[in-house]
């Protein structure tokens, strides 16, 4: 049994996610999923009380998402935005109960994704995954005004209200990049790269200066966070919806520690790079899923 | 058969949670790909046009020596595996870039299409979009393939199903989707189905491919 749980009634930029489609990789079906992971997993926290990739979210990447609520609902908000039912600001991070009949907005305000969870909301899946993949046209597409959200007919667990997790503090610092064995790695690394275009597919960068080498290479495998040389000069840093295969050279990957951090970057931003070794990058990994743990086991360490 | 001095493949980090190998020999790439895929259930395997990328869901400091670990199983340098299915497609040629191919081809549109369905074609790469596979000729080339280059000018739209050439190599298009090969023909195969999650791909990577004649 289901039913009607919202109504979207405005919506700029905004998907569902979840922790991605993965195992088709190898026949060119890219993973997707959320941008923000930890941010995603904390919202996914407020609902099941623990990380769970396989709850839905709402995410928005700008502007605003409102909500008519058609039934009564459990609802989080994590990331860098406001809450409203009927006006009235909710906590950000603390799982509210939204009731039949009011209207949910978040504004987004500040950088990166902002995830909304919704109790029980079971959009259709994919491949095994609910998660908009923009690159590929896989799970539907951004949300419109009109779309229903739809789930489980069960009522509400009111023991959970107020429930609440915060997402971990941003890091700063040169974003951490593990080498490819490609000998510009440390060039790459020199320079201050302008962030450009940005989308889901993947973060576009220029520096000043910078002359690619001539090289000619024959399509190989790619993934998220690899670090892309066009023969114009840019480098593209792949995001979740990216090709997985690619005729450009690979100077690096960002560490998988730090692809939460691509999706703070903003056009006209300046950034740069620093090379680790994979021991060193699979540590930094450990130390973020520690983190994340602890955080999640006790919501006031970090509040 | 393979140079006992050269190592057999160059096995490096790409990134915290992937690892390429790189072949010295063109022909152990096949064989390389079912080898790791075997060897490493849990893990992503997938083909390049040279080399295949072995990927962990998390970083994994131990994943270079368990590949380098599975590299050294089996009978692979210099042995030609072919445990591949064969996939036979079939198409209408009513490609509107047929008459150009061929005269690129110094060939009659009739030599190109019999050509075409003569060509044994080999699922190099699977990649670009979902179900995209990257053909190229197996065993002796029936026509100088590689002299056609890609369009100078991509089209937008190119429709689900259309067979085209470029660079040597053959695609059919799973979906709608830009592209810049030229089209030779359409097929009414399926070549990607999303809500077959048992086999959303008609092609993977080693399959061997024929196409055969169809009226539209």
């Amino acid at each position: 049994m289901s039913r009607d749980l919202a109504v979207v009634r405005q919506a700029s930029a905004v998907t569902a996610q979840d922790g991605g489609r993965r195992g088709f990789e190898q026949i060119g079906v890219p993973v997707a999923g959320a941008l923000h992971r930890d941010r995603y997993l904390t919202a996914t926290a407020l609902i099941s009380g623990r990380p769970d990739e396989g709850i839905p979210a709402l995410e928005i990447l700008g502007g605003v998402l409102a909500l008519s609520l058609v039934s009564d609902v459990l609802v989080g908000v994590v990331g860098p935005g406001h809450a409203f039912v009927d006006g009235r600001e909710a906590a950000n991070g603390t799982l509210i109960l939204g009731s039949a009949g009011a209207r949910l907005d978040v504004r987004h305000a500040g950088r990166g994704p902002v995830y909304v969870v919704i109790g029980g909301w079971q959009p259709e899946r994919t491949l095994g995954s609910c998660s908009v993949d923009t690159f590929s046209n896989l799970g539907g597409g951004p949300f419109t005004v009109g779309d229903v959200l739809r789930g489980s007919a069960a009522r509400p667990d009111t023991s959970s209200v107020g429930r609440f997790h915060r997402a971990l503090p941003e890091t700063s610092g040169p974003l951490k990049v593990v080498g490819t064995g490609h000998p510009d790695a440390g060039a790459f690394c020199e320079r201050t790269w302008q962030v450009g275009a940005v989308a889901r597919s993947g973060v576009r960068l220029t520096a000043r200066g910078w002359v690619p080498r001539v090289e000619s290479i024959v399509s190989m495998p790619v993934l998220r966070g690899a670090i892309q040389i066009t023969p114009g000069g840019e480098a593209i840093v792949l995001g979740p919806d990216g090709a997985l295969t690619g005729g450009y050279p690979v100077v690096g990957v960002v560490a998988t520690a730090d692809l939460d951090r691509m999706s703070l970057l903003q056009p006209g931003d300046a950034t740069s790079f620093a090379e680790i070794s994979v021991a060193q990058a699979a540590r930094a990994y450990e130390t973020l899923r520690d983190r994340r743990m602890r955080s999640l086991a006790h919501p006031s360490a970090f509040s | 058969m393979s140079d006992a001095s050269a190592p057999p493949a160059r096995v490096s980090w790409f990134g915290d949670r992937a690892v390429m190998v790189s072949p010295a020999l063109a022909v152990d790439r096949a064989a390389l790909l079912g080898l790791l895929a075997a060897a490493l259930p849990d893990r992503q395997v997938r083909a390049g046009m040279a080399t295949v990328l072995v990927e962990a869901a998390e970083p994994d400091p131990g994943l270079l020596d368990a590949v380098v670990h599975a590299c050294g199983t089996g009978a692979w340098p210099g042995v030609q595996i072919d445990t591949s299915r064969l996939v036979t497609v079939p198409v209408a040629y009513t490609g509107e870039d047929l008459g150009a191919a061929a005269g690129a081809l110094d060939c009659s549109e009739s030599a190109l299409i019999a050509a075409h369905q003569a060509q044994d074609w080999r699922v190099a790469m699977m990649g670009f979009a979902p179900g995209f596979g990257y053909l190229v000729p197996d065993g002796a080339s029936v026509l100088d393939w590689a002299a056609l280059p890609r369009r100078s000018t991509p089209r937008a739209a190119v429709p689900r199903g259309s067979v085209a050439i470029a660079a040597g190599m053959c695609a059919v298009y799973p979906s709608a989707m830009p592209g810049g090969w030229h089209l030779i023909g359409m097929t009414d195969a399926i070549i990607f189905d999303a809500a077959d999650e048992a086999h959303p791909s008609l092609l993977v990577a080693g399959d061997l491919v024929r196409f055969r004649g169809a009226t539209s």
